[in-house]
C-alpha cells in the first residue's frame, strides 16, 4: 500500500538533528511532541556529570512557541493568565500558569515580553486553541511561530565560560529573567537566561546549526557535552518541576478529572493574583483559595542505587500517591521522582514506595522509605 | 428627559415585558429607574402595533397564558388597569372535514364532548391527567428562582437534588420522569387515537422552537408550558396585547421610574469589572451601580459588556449558541367576520389551531429545518376583536396568526418568497373559512428574521434560548449565569433567556429585580 494513512504517524525531525546525531554514541531516540529527539548521546554518567560540573548542550526545538501580538495583548494575556503580567517589562520574561474556568490548569510555560505589544509564550503542550479561544474580543494575533526557530540550550558552571570562550560576551552578561534578541556571528537570535547558569538560545531555523557548531567548539576547552532529553528530565525532577502531559494533564486533554490539577497543588508557589478583577478560573481558584488542596505534587527522594522500579507511594499498608516521573541520579546514587501525594499524608514523614529489585534473573518486592525534598528555587 | 450622566438607582436594557416588571419591582421598593426600549414601543413580544391608525394588532404574540398570578397580585395590576378582556378561552382544534373538536380544559366536559364524537374520549382524560399532574410537579421548580451551584461538583448534587428530593410529589415525580425525555410523538402514540389530538399536542409542544413532534424532549416542552399556565388560562388582555406593558409603564413612570423609547443601548459602561451605566448609540451616557438587560445573555455580554470581562470558557460557551426561531407572524386587517365551517361565533373567538395531525406538524418540522416553506404551514388563529370590539372600526375584525415552523433563512430569500408564504397562509385558513379573503383590508407578515429586526428577537427566537431540561432552572442561560447576577458586578439579566425561560410570564424578571435587592440588603452587590 502507498500514500499516507490517515493514522500514520511521521515524526519530524529538528533543525539540528544531524548535528546531534553526530554526537550519538547510543543511538537513543525518543518522541517529543511529534519530533525525534536524542533519549542519551553518550552514558547517563557522562552526561549528567557534565551538566552538573561541566557544561552541556541540548536540542529543545520541539518545544511550542507562541507569537502574541497585537494591541491589547497585554489585556488578552493577562485574562489568560493568574498572574498579573502588567508588571513584565520588555526584555523579561517570567513563569505563567492559565487555567481553565474551573481552576484546573490549561497549560504553563514562560512569557516573554518582547516589545510594548509582542510576546512570546513558550510550553511545553500545544496550547493554540486555547490562545485563539481567548483572543476573542481583544486586539490580538496568536499564532504558533514554532517552526520559524530552532531551540538550543546551554546549561552547567561552566556555561558562562563556554560563552566567554565563544566572543558572547553580551549574552554572558544577561541578567536571569531578561529575554533580549542579540546578534550573534550576524545572526539574530533571542536568547533567555534562566536561574542557575541555563541559557535559552533561538536562533532562526537555518542559522541552528552554525551556532551550534560554534557552541561546541567554543566548549571543547571546558568540556561541553551535547546531552540528550534523558539527562534534561532528570535535571527537571532534580529540580522538582512537574512537566504537563507526565506528572498532570492538561484540562482540556483529560478525560478524567482526577488528573488535571489546579495551581494549590502544584509544588512551590504558583502566582495567582486575585488583585485582577477578571482572569479564567479567577472564581473558581478564590473559592479553592480558602481550603486546602487534598492531594499534592511532591518531589521524592528513594535512598538506594540498586536496579528498581516502582510507582506507588505507600504510608502504613495504605496508598497515598503514585509516582509520575522517575529518574536515577548517578551523582548521588538515589532515586529521584515527582509524584502526586495525599496532601495529609505528606506533613509527617513514613512514606514507602512499593518496589520491585531486579538482581541478574532474580525480582522481588521490598518496601524502600521515601521521602519528601525540600525544592530549590524556581528557575 | 435626556442629560448626559444621569443618575438612576437602576437602569433596565429592553422595554420587554420582563424588563418592565423588573422595572416595576424595583420601582415599588423605592429605585429610580430607567428602562431603555431600543424600538419605538415597549412590551418586547408581548405588544401592540398600529395598523392604519384604526387597528391595534397584537404585534408579536397574540395570546396570555402564563403571565404569572404572584406577579399580578405583587404589581397590584388590576388596580392599575389591567385586565382581560376574556379569559379560560377554549381550544379549538380544526378539522378538514369539519368534524372540529372544542376543548375547555376541564377534564369532565371536553370527555363528555370527546366520547359524544367518538374521539378518544377517556384517552384524552388520561393523556390529560399526566400532563396535570408532571405539571403540578414542575410548577413550584418554575415559580421560584433556581438553585444555584457555582461549581461543577456542586452542580452535581444539586442537579439530583432538583430532580428526586425537591419533588412535590411521589407520583407525579414518577409520572414527569417518565416522560421527561421523551418526544411528544411518542407520547401520543403511546395514549391518544384521534389525529386531531395528536396534531394539537404536538403542535403545543413544539410551538415557537425549530424541534419536530419526533424529538426527544418534545414531551417535556407541552409540560413546561402546562406548568406556566396561569389560573386565568389562555386570556386575551382588554386593550390588546400593549396592555400589559402600558400598564407596567404607568406603574413605573408613577414610582419616578422612567421609560425611554428609541434609546438603544451600545455598551454597558464599565468601572474596572463593575457595570457602572449605559452608553446609548446616540452617545448619551447614562449611570447607575445596577444594570439589568433583558436582552438576550448572548446579546448582553458579548455585545454591550464584551468577551474580555468574562472568562474565556464562558464567552466560548456564549458564542456558540444558535438561536432557533421558527415562527412568523401574520396580521390581518377585516372589515367582516369569515365565517369557520362548523363553528358557533363563540368558539370563532377562541384559540384556533390548525394542525391536522401529529404527522403533518412533523412533516411542516423537517421543511422548516431543510429551509423550506411549508405546504400546509400548521398554526395558531386568534381573532381578539370578537372579546374587544375597540380594537378595530366597528364591524371590523383582526385576524392574528401564528404559523409555526417556519424557517428563519429560507431557499431563495425571504424577498422572494414572502409573497408565497402569505399565499399558502391564506390558502389554509380559507380551507376552513373559505370567505377569509373577502374581507382582507390589509395586512402585514412578520418572517422570523422580520421579528429579529423589527422587535430585537433575537434569531427570531421568542424564548431567548432552548426549551429542554438541560436549559432551564439552574442551568439557563448558563450555570454561572442562572442567578440572575452575572460574573460582572452590578449586571443582571432579566430577560427570557433566564429561568423560568420565555413566554409573557413576567417571573424572569421578578426574579430579576429580587435578585438585585436581595443583593442590597446583603450589603453588596452579587
Amino acid at each position: 500500500m502507498s500514500g499516507d494513512l490517515p493514522f500514520r504517524r511521521h515524526l519530524r525531525m529538528t533543525p539540528l538533528h544531524s548535528e546531534v546525531a553526530a554526537e550519538s554514541r547510543t543511538n537513543d531516540w525518543v518522541e517529543r511532541n511529534g519530533f525525534t529527539i536524542a533519549g542519551h548521546l553518550d552514558t547517563p554518567e557522562t552526561e549528567v556529570f557534565a551538566r552538573y560540573h561541566r557544561a552541556t548542550l541540548a536540542d529543545i526545538s520541539p518545544r511550542f512557541r507562541y507569537r502574541i501580538a497585537g494591541r491589547e495583548a497585554m489585556d488578552c494575556l493577562n485574562r489568560l493568565v493568574t498572574s498579573d503580567i502588567s508588571t513584565l517589562e520588555e526584555g523579561h520574561f517570567g513563569p505563567v500558569a492559565f487555567c481553565d474556568e474551573n481552576g484546573q490548569l490549561v497549560g504553563e510555560g514562560e512569557l516573554a515580553r518582547i516589545g510594548a505589544t509582542e510576546y512570546r509564550l513558550f510550553t511545553e503542550e500545544e496550547v493554540l486553541s486555547w490562545l485563539r479561544r481567548n483572543s476573542t474580543g481583544f486586539q490580538v494575533h496568536a499564532e504558533d511561530v514554532s517552526a520559524e526557530s530552532a531551540g538550543i540550550e546551554l546549561a552547567g558552571p561552566l556555561a558562562e565560560a563556554v560563552l566567554e570562550e565563544a566572543g558572547f560576551d553580551p549574552v554572558r552578561l544577561l541578567q536571569a529573567g531578561h529575554a533580549q534578541t542579540r546578534d550573534l556571528m550576524g545572526m539574530p537570535v533571542a536568547v533567555l537566561r534562566h536561574v542557575g547558569d541555563v541559557f535559552e538560545f533561538w536562533p532562526e531555523e537555518d542559522d541552528a546549526v552554525p551556532l551550534w557548531r560554534h557552541l561546541m567548539q567554543a566548549g571543547r576547552e571546558a568540556g561541553l557535552q551535547a546531552i540528550g532529553e534523558r539527562t534534561r528530565n532528570l535535571v527537571r525532577i532534580d529540580r522538582g518541576c512537574p512537566r504537563m502531559g507526565a506528572d498532570y494533564l492538561g484540562a482540556l486533554s483529560a478525560v478524567s478529572g482526577d488528573h488535571v490539577r489546579t495551581p494549590y497543588e502544584m509544588p512551590g508557589e504558583t502566582d495567582v493574583d486575585f488583585g485582577k478583577p477578571v482572569f479564567n478560573g479567577r472564581a473558581a481558584l478564590r473559592r479553592m483559595a480558602v481550603q486546602s488542596a487534598a492531594r499534592r505534587i511532591v518531589a521524592l527522594a528513594v535512598d538506594d542505587a540498586r536496579d528498581l522500579t516502582f510507582a506507588i507511594v505507600c504510608k502504613g499498608e495504605h496508598q497515598v500517591g503514585v509516582c509520575t516521573s522517575i529518574a536515577f541520579m548517578p551523582e548521588t546514587g538515589q532515586y529521584l521522582a515527582i509524584a502526586t501525594v495525599e496532601a495529609a499524608a505528606c506533613a509527617s514523614g513514613g512514606l514507602t514506595v512499593e518496589t520491585e529489585i531486579r538482581r541478574e534473573l532474580a525480582v522481588w518486592r521490598e518496601k524502600l522509605p521515601a521521602r519528601i525534598r525540600p525544592l530549590p528555587a524556581k528557575r | 428627559m435626556t442629560g448626559d450622566r444621569q443618575a438612576y438607582d437602576a437602569i433596565v436594557i429592553g422595554g420587554g415585558h420582563n424588563g418592565l416588571v423588573a422595572a416595576a419591582y424595583l420601582g415599588r421598593a423605592g429605585k429610580r429607574v430607567l428602562v431603555l426600549e431600543a424600538g419605538g414601543i415597549v412590551g418586547g413580544g408581548a405588544l401592540a402595533a398600529e395598523l392604519q391608525h384604526k387597528y391595534t394588532l397584537p404585534a408579536v404574540s397574540h395570546l396570555m397564558d402564563g403571565l404569572s398570578d404572584s406577579v399580578v397580585k405583587d404589581l397590584k395590576l388590576a388596580r392599575h388597569g389591567f385586565a382581560y378582556a376574556a379569559s379560560g378561552l377554549p381550544t379549538v382544534a380544526l378539522d378538514p372535514d369539519g368534524r372540529h373538536l372544542v376543548l375547555t380544559g376541564k377534564a369532565k366536559d371536553d370527555e363528555a364532548f370527546l366520547s359524544a364524537r367518538g374521539q378518544d374520549g377517556a384517552k384524552w382524560t388520561g393523556f390529560a391527567r399526566k400532563l396535570e399532574n408532571s405539571a403540578a410537579w414542575l410548577s413550584p421548580l418554575l415559580n421560584r428562582p433556581p438553585l444555584v451551584a457555582a461549581s461543577s461538583a456542586a452542580r452535581g448534587k444539586l442537579m439530583a437534588r432538583a430532580m428526586f428530593a425537591e419533588a412535590s410529589g411521589e407520583r407525579a415525580r414518577e409520572a414527569f420522569l417518565s416522560l421527561a425525555a421523551k418526544s411528544i410523538s411518542d407520547w401520543v402514540h403511546e395514549e391518544l387515537e384521534a389525529p386531531l389530538l395528536g396534531g394539537l399536542v404536538a403542535f403545543d409542544a413544539t410551538l415557537g422552537s425549530t424541534d419536530a413532534p419526533y424529538d426527544a424532549g418534545t414531551a417535556f416542552r407541552l409540560i413546561y408550558r402546562h406548568a406556566l399556565k396561569a389560573k386565568s388560562g389562555v386570556a386575551i388582555p382588554r386593550g390588546g396585547m400593549g396592555a400589559l406593558a402600558e400598564t407596567l409603564v404607568a406603574l413605573i413612570e408613577g414610582q419616578r421610574g422612567e421609560v425611554w423609547a428609541e434609546a438603544r443601548a451600545s455598551r454597558i459602561l464599565m468601572d474596572g469589572a463593575t457595570a457602572c451605566g449605559v452608553v446609548l448609540d446616540n452617545g448619551i451616557e447614562v449611570s447607575a451601580p445596577v444594570v439589568l438587560s433583558g436582552a438576550a445573555p448572548r446579546e448582553t455580554l458579548l455585545r454591550l459588556v464584551g468577551a474580555r470581562y468574562l472568562e474565556a470558557d464562558l464567552a466560548d460557551r456564549l458564542s456558540l449558541g444558535k438561536a432557533g426561531g421558527a415562527t412568523a407572524k401574520i396580521n390581518l386587517a377585516l372589515d367582516g367576520m369569515p365565517g369557520f365551517r362548523g363553528l358557533t361565533p363563540e368558539q370563532v373567538g377562541g384559540r384556533i389551531v390548525i394542525a391536522p395531525s401529529l404527522d403533518e406538524v412533523e412533516e411542516s418540522a423537517l421543511s422548516a429545518r431543510a429551509g423550506a416553506l411549508p405546504l400546509d404551514p400548521v398554526m395558531e388563529i386568534v381573532m381578539p376583536t370578537c372579546h374587544d370590539a375597540e380594537l378595530a372600526p366597528s364591524g371590523h375584525h383582526i385576524m392574528s396568526i401564528l404559523v409555526h415552523q417556519v424557517p428563519y433563512e429560507v431557499e431563495g430569500g425571504w424577498d422572494a418568497r414572502r409573497e408565497e408564504f402569505v399565499q399558502r397562509a391564506i390558502r389554509t385558513v380559507c380551507r376552513y373559512a373559505p370567505d377569509a379573503t373577502d374581507y382582507i383590508l390589509a395586512g402585514e407578515v412578520l418572517t422570523p428574521p422580520d421579528l429579529e429586526t423589527k422587535y430585537g428577537i433575537r434569531g427570531g427566537d421568542w424564548h431567548q434560548g432552548g426549551l429542554n431540561p438541560f436549559d432551564l432552572l439552574g442551568l439557563r442561560p448558563e450555570p454561572e449565569l442562572a442567578g440572575y447576577a452575572t460574573p460582572v458586578s452590578g449586571l443582571y439579566l432579566c430577560g427570557a433567556g433566564c429561568h423560568p425561560g420565555g413566554g409573557v410570564t413576567g417571573l424572569p424578571g421578578k426574579f430579576a429585580a429580587e435578585t438585585v435587592l436581595e443583593a442590597e440588603s446583603r450589603g453588596g452587590r452579587a
